[in-house]
């Protein structure tokens, strides 16, 4: 069984933004609300590194545990979403999170939170396949297009990869092995080795 | 107490001390979700093995080094 998962290669990711412009584009995500960012580590300082983070689809996913109101869900295949409708955006899901992923648009004056809002692996939500009100609450389901996350489709240096853990995993193991030396190493080379 | 035995004890705390350090639990802590109280998702009706295909086809096609 497919296990889909996200993985940024750091020492591919070049910090465009690529991906949150894809994600903000493709699901009409409203301002203030950022479903995917790019964190940079040691910024300015050579060696720098960026990676891409967004909802990680936790296999013993916190969020779910701590819900109060249980409007969290896993499909088969390892996607964690959850139902609008049912959340009252507490914020407890934030707190557990620790990638940041939950985010909570603002409705009101005063700091009011609205509904929890999160990458839903370009999965949708609990509504109709790709109908209007699936798109107006979780954005656009391109799995059940047949299609993977944009942000990973669309990523130029091919840094974040998105899909079966274990392909996703393949890809990284072989990136490693040709790249070889410590971690620690850097530079264009260090990125892109060519195939033998 | 003699100085062997009490260099032989102090030994034996040294030791002990040092492989409880070594030693780290490996049992996983599951937090089991509440079960889910929201409307049903389409996606879930689906087999999640009849898409596999599909998107490792999708996979390969766009995201595969090359």
């Amino acid at each position: 069984m497919a296990r889909m998962k996200f993985l940024c290669d750091a020492e591919r990711c070049i910090e465009c933004n690529g991906c949150v412009v894809a994600c903000k584009n493709e699901h009409e995500v409203p301002w203030g609300v950022n479903r995917r960012r790019v964190v940079v580590l040691d910024d300015g300082v050579p060696g720098e590194k960026s990676i891409s983070v967004a909802c990680m689809h936790c296999t013993d996913a916190p969020c779910a545990a701590v819900c109060p109101v249980d409007c969290f869900y896993t499909t088969d295949d390892g996607i964690v979403l959850h139902d609008k409708d049912l959340c009252i955006g507490c914020g407890y899901c934030f707190y557990a999170c620790p990638f940041g992923a939950p985010q909570y648009p603002q409705k009101e004056a005063f700091g009011v939170r609205g509904k929890m809002d999160k990458c839903t692996f370009c999965a949708g939500g609990p509504a109709a396949d790709n109908s209007d009100a699936e798109y107006e609450k979780y954005g656009r389901n391109r799995i059940a297009e047949g299609k993977l996350p944009l942000c990973a489709e669309f990523c130029s240096t091919k840094a974040l990869l998105a899909g079966d853990g274990d392909l996703v995993a393949d890809i990284y193991r072989e990136r490693l092995t040709r790249r070889g030396g410590r971690p620690q190493q850097w530079g264009w080379d260090t990125a892109y080795v060519e195939k033998g | 107490m003699t100085i062997k035995n009490a260099t032989l004890t102090a030994a034996a705390v040294v030791l002990a001390t040092g492989l409880a350090g070594c030693w780290d639990a490996t049992e996983v802590t599951v937090h089991n979700p509440g079960e889910y109280k929201g409307e049903a998702d389409p996606l879930l009706a689906q087999s999640a093995s009849a898409r596999t295909d599909t998107l490792t086809k999708r996979f390969q096609l766009v995201q595969a080094d090359r």
